[in-house]
Formats: C-alpha cells, sequence, structure tokens
C-alpha cells in the first residue's frame, strides 16, 4: 500500500517536474505571469489611492484574474501540447493512470504559475507603495493552497475539453476574456445582469475572492471558502471522467495519436 | 514453448465512416512464438503500423481478439503495457525543449522502471544507443537518426518481453543500423520475441525467423523465412557475357533465361538457377563450353527479389481473389 502510494507520488512528481522543465521556454508563461498581472494592477491601482482594506482586495482580485489565465494558457493546455508533440500516446496510455499523469502535469503548471504571479505582483505592489490588512495571514496561506488546488483542478478539466474539441487555441482565446468580465474578479458579480450571475458561481476563484474580501474586511467566513472546495471537487472529478471517456474514444476511434 | 507472445485471431480495424471508411486491416490471424522475430512486410498503407498499435494498446480493434503472452489487449491493458515495448519511429514523440536523458528518464518511469533502477537503466540505454555524449542536449537539437535511437532506447529501457518494431532503422546511418540489428539479434537470443516491420528487406532477411506479408490489410504470405526466401522458385542470378553465337543449352539442367541483350556483338544473358552448387557450377561450365565467354557473375536471390515477385504474383491474383471470397459491397468500399 505505501510502495503504491510512493510509486504514485512519484510519477506526480516526475510530471510535474518535466512540465516545470517545459515551461521554462514557453513564452507564454512570461505573458500570463508576468506581464498580465504587472499590467492589471497598473491599470487597477496605479494611479488611486487605495486604503490598506482596498489594497488587499484589488491585488487579490488581480492576482485571481492573473491566475485563471495562467490555467488556461498553461495547465489547460498540457493535453493539446502533448498532441502536438507526438507524445500524447505514451502519456495516456501508460502503467499509471492518465488521471495521475495529467495532475502532476497541470499541479507543476499551476505552481509555477502562481510563483510567477505573486513574485511579479509582489514587486509592483512595493513599487506603488500599497499599504495592506493582512489580520489573517494563516486562512491567507489557506487560501492560496486552495487557489492552486483549483487551479490544477481546473486545469485538469480544460485540458481535456481543449483536448476533445480539437481546437483547444481557438477555445483558449475565447473563453479567457468572457472571463475576465463574468469571473466576478474584476467587476463584482451584483453588477452583472441578473440571467448572467450564474455564471461567477461556477468559477471557483471567484468564491476564493469572497473569502478574501471579507478576512480583510471583517471576521473569518468560511461558507464561500467551502463553496471554492466543493468546486474543485467537481472539477476534479469531471476531469477525471472527461480524461477516461477521451481516452478511451481515442483508442477507440484511432485519434489518440497521428504518427 | 508455454503461450505464444502474440496471438492476434480474427482482428480487423475500420477507421472512419461511411464515405471516409477505410479498412486498414481485415480477417488478420497470426502468432509470434515466445523468443521468435516476426518480419511484417507490405507496402505502404498495408496495415502494419495498424497491427503494431492493436499490440501496443494504443487502439482497439474493431473485431477478432488479440492476446500478448496470453492477456487480452482489449481488457487487460496493465499486463500487456508492462510487457510490451515499443519503438515508432519518426521526428516527434518526444519533449523539444527537454534533454534527450530527461525525456527518456520520463518515459522510462512511465514504461513503469522503477524509481531506484531508473538512474542506471537510463544511463545503459542510452549508452547502449549512443548518445551518452548528446544526452544532456535539448531533443530539439537532436538530428533525425539521433531521435531515432532515442525512440529505440525508449522502448529498450523497460525491458520489455516483446518489442514491437515499427521500421526502427529508419534514418540509421549504415554502422547504427548494423549495430541495430546486432542487438536486436543478441536481445532474441535473452528470450525477448520480437515484431519487426521494416522496409528495409536487409532487416528482415538478417533477422526474421518468419515472415509476413501483408497487402491492403490481408496476411497473403505467413512461412518461416527460409521458405520466403525460396519462394522465389530459384536461388541465384547468373550474369554471362560472351561474343559471338550465343550457347544452345542455356535453358537446360533447370536454369531459365530471363533475359539477354546484344549489344555491338557483346552478348549479356540473365540465368536464374534453381541452386547454386558444384553441379550447377560444372551443368553451367558444360553449357558455357563452346562459347566465347568475357565474364560471369554470381548474385544469390536477394530478399527485395522475393518480395517484388511475391507482390507481382499478389497483384495479379488479386481481382479473381477478391470476387470469390467478399460480398461485392465491402470489397467496392476500400479499393476505390
Ligand atoms: N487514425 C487513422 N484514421 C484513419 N485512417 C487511418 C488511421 N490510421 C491509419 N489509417 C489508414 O489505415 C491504413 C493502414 O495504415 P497503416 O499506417 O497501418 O499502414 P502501414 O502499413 O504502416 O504503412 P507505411 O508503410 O506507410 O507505414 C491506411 O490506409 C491509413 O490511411
Ligand atoms: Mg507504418
Amino acid at each position: 500500500m505505501t510502495e503504491r502510494l510512493l510509486a504514485g507520488g512519484w510519477v506526480a512528481w516526475m510530471a510535474l517536474r518535466a512540465e516545470q522543465q517545459g515551461m521554462r521556454t514557453r513564452p507564454m508563461v512570461v505573458v500570463v505571469a508576468v506581464i498580465q498581472p504587472v499590467a492589471l494592477l497598473f491599470v487597477v491601482a496605479g494611479t488611486r489611492d487605495l486604503t490598506p482594506g482596498e489594497a488587499t482586495v484589488t491585488v487579490s482580485a488581480v492576482v485571481l484574474t492573473a491566475m485563471w489565465s495562467a490555467t488556461v494558457w498553461t495547465a489547460g493546455g498540457v493535453l493539446r501540447r502533448e498532441r502536438g508533440y507526438g507524445t500524447l500516446a505514451r502519456s495516456v496510455t501508460s502503467l499509471y493512470s492518465p488521471s495521475l499523469v495529467l495532475f502532476g502535469r497541470s499541479l507543476g503548471a499551476t505552481v509555477y504559475s502562481a510563483v510567477g504571479i505573486l513574485a511579479s505582483s509582489a514587486v509592483v505592489v512595493a513599487l506603488l507603495g500599497f499599504r495592506f490588512a493582512v489580520p489573517h495571514p494563516g486562512w491567507l496561506l489557506v487560501a492560496l493552497l486552495v487557489v492552486v488546488a483549483s487551479g490544477t483542478a481546473l486545469g485538469m478539466l480544460l485540458a481535456c475539453l481543449f483536448l476533445v474539441t480539437r481546437h483547444g487555441l481557438a477555445w483558449s482565446g475565447a473563453l479567457i476574456y468572457p472571463v475576465f468580465i463574468l469571473g466576478g474578479l474584476l467587476i463584482p458579480p451584483d453588477a452583472l445582469p441578473v440571467w448572467l450571475r450564474w455564471v461567477p458561481a461556477l468559477l471557483s476563484l471567484r468564491w476564493v475572492h469572497e473569502f478574501v474580501v471579507a478576512v480583510s474586511g471583517g471576521p473569518v467566513r468560511l461558507a464561500p471558502l467551502g463553496v471554492a472546495v466543493a468546486l474543485t471537487a467537481g472539477y476534479l472529478l469531471l476531469a477525471v471522467v472527461c480524461l477516461r471517456v477521451a481516452v478511451d474514444a481515442g483508442r477507440r476511434k484511432g485519434t489518440l495519436e497521428l504518427v | 514453448m508455454g503461450v505464444p507472445a502474440v496471438e492476434v485471431t480474427g482482428v480487423g480495424r475500420v477507421f472512419g465512416r461511411g464515405r471516409h471508411e477505410v479498412v486498414a486491416l481485415r480477417d488478420v490471424t497470426f502468432e509470434v512464438a515466445q523468443g521468435q522475430i516476426l518480419g511484417v512486410l507490405g507496402s505502404n498503407g498495408a496495415g502494419k503500423t495498424t497491427l503494431t498499435k492493436i499490440l501496443a494498446t494504443l487502439l482497439e480493434p474493431t473485431t477478432g481478439t488479440a492476446r500478448v503472452f496470453g492477456h487480452d489487449v482489449r481488457r487487460e491493458l496493465r499486463a500487456v503495457r508492462r510487457l510490451t515495448g515499443v519503438v515508432f519511429g519518426g521526428d516527434r514523440g518526444f519533449y523539444g525543449a527537454l534533454s534527450g536523458r530527461d525525456n527518456l528518464r520520463y518515459f522510462a518511469m512511465l514504461a513503469g522502471v522503477g524509481r531506484r533502477t531508473i538512474r542506471a537503466k537510463v544511463d545503459d540505454a542510452l549508452a547502449g544507443v549512443g548518445l551518452t555524449d548528446a544526452a544532456r542536449r535539448p531533443v530539439e537539437t537532436y538530428s533525425k537518426g539521433m531521435r531515432q535511437r532515442l525512440h529505440i532506447a525508449l522502448g529498450l529501457v523497460a525491458e520489455p518481453r516483446l518489442l514491437l518494431l515499427d521500421e526502427p532503422t529508419v534514418g540509421l546511418d549504415p554502422v547504427e543500423a548494423e549495430r541495430l540489428r546486432t542487438s536486436i539479434a543478441a536481445l532474441r537470443r535473452t528470450g525477448v520475441s520480437i515484431l519487426l516491420t521494416s522496409h528495409y528487406l536487409l532487416d528482415i532477411e538478417r533477422l526474421a525467423d518468419r515472415v509476413l506479408v501483408i497487402a491492403q490489410g490481408r496476411v497473403m504470405v505467413d512461412t518461416p523465412a527460409t521458405e520466403f526466401a525460396r519462394s522465389a522458385g530459384f536461388a541465384a542470378t547468373v550474369t554471362v557475357q560472351g561474343r559471338g553465337p550465343l550457347p544452345a543449352r542455356l535453358d537446360s539442367y533447370g536454369m531459365t533465361v530471363e533475359s539477354v541483350e546484344d549489344q555491338g556483338g557483346v552478348w549479356t544473358a540473365r540465368l536464374r538457377v534453381p541452386d547454386w552448387g558444384g553441379e550447377m557450377f560444372q551443368q553451367l561450365s558444360a553449357a558455357l563450353a563452346d562459347a566465347d565467354v568475357l565474364g560471369v557473375d554470381v548474385a544469390p536471390v536477394r530478399l527485395e527479389d522475393v518480395y517484388a515477385l511475391v507482390m507481382q504474383r499478389l497483384a495479379q491474383d488479386e481481382p479473381a481473389r477478391t470476387a470469390q471470397d467478399e460480398p461485392a459491397g465491402a470489397a467496392g468500399v476500400d479499393r476505390r
């Protein structure tokens, strides 16, 4: 049992490392993990004087929005890129569960982008001289872990969807901006028309944001974080099912690999 | 000998639907005994790669069953994968930005090499294909043949009991190709069973115990390699050049005259002989006794000639055979 767990952990770790090694050479990472958060921060906060509470909320919104882009372009592209390299068949028909392999890669991509986004945001925040309200640092750390878990699960789900549709690149581009507007991060959900308010409710990052907003201005409210965790579990489950269906279909139709 | 390494029974595979339907394999049945090398021949699009993919569990057969050491490729995926190594050649199949060693380590892990032994096995595999010096370079800087070598290292690194080699010598320089042939032969001696497809008949000639010829998805020939070489009906081609009158008895003693050319009083006769031994030599000398011979050259029949002849015969037989054993509708689908 322990041996199997160790082996599983090792597989995920190797996948994580392989993904991160590959990311070093991809310019898209710089766009989503550096240029985007920096630009957003300047646009949203650069010219205003923010109270410490507002500063926390603004930085949270920007970091989470950047995380969404990063998820779409890095973790969400994992399987699409595998197809491009011609490594898809080997990755999903190995001795290990394809979900485990995808999990490792998605986690690798998410951690890599999260570190980039946090680091570049920190630099801008220091330059702009923001003062923060951080009443519950421990809970913020928990929120960050939920963000990474959520990004990983969402990345896995998107990776499968982009694989199934075969037009992953087009879908990636198409999905980015609607979520900027409808995601409930930069634009508060109650500014949206009523018939569109369900959209942000499906996005776990928006619930994390609500949690951060609450924490920065008052007592800890765990409900939003709970919703985010539940949504994350939902993404993960959907991703595992989707990947299994996609791989089985690929083996039946002969679309796994175009050698 | 135990269960066969590969047991394929009535396997068919159809791609696409309706107008785009392609029948890649139909009713394919054969076996590879343990420790044997099966050479699979067939023209482009005959279905060789499709067959390899089915055995590697990358593709499901539409009909029929295929087993690897008794394990069904449809239901016992993990068991089959654990026993099988596969080499699909080509430029792709690696992460370009990662080094050869990192690529190999990652895929060796996926192929089941354990974490305690992986470092040593990866280094051995790299050394085995002569890539030790280039191991740290990104794969995108590799030449075609270097990528092919990495593919081969990857197919071997998990020490499979069945090796599926789809055109393994493509892109290799002659020295490296010969080295690969030698190591394939050595693998067989350790009991590894091998299915080998190749368009280079030298690979098949040197290595295969049995030969399978596939044409349009169907098994046309399945014989021991020695039989296959004999199926040309002659053992060697003798080319004789001479001056003056052509000897009369050239087509006796079982020799057949393939062609005679005359150029400025010098004739060149090409003869096929059923075997090439002392007796044949004496008979040929007798037949040429009165002629003014300028030169004689003997070329043993090559597998290439046999293959060409077999394909020629198949092409001639094709219309008749198709009409017999298939309903007209089904036959019409993939031929037109
Ligand atoms: N994924 C696929 N979708 C549709 N048709 C396919 C697919 N894979 C193979 N085919 C078709 O199946 C037939 C057999 O292809 P296969 O690749 O097995 O040939 P092959 O014998 O390996 O040829 P080659 O010598 O050129 O490698 C071809 O007509 C090919 O077009
Ligand atoms: Mg092929």
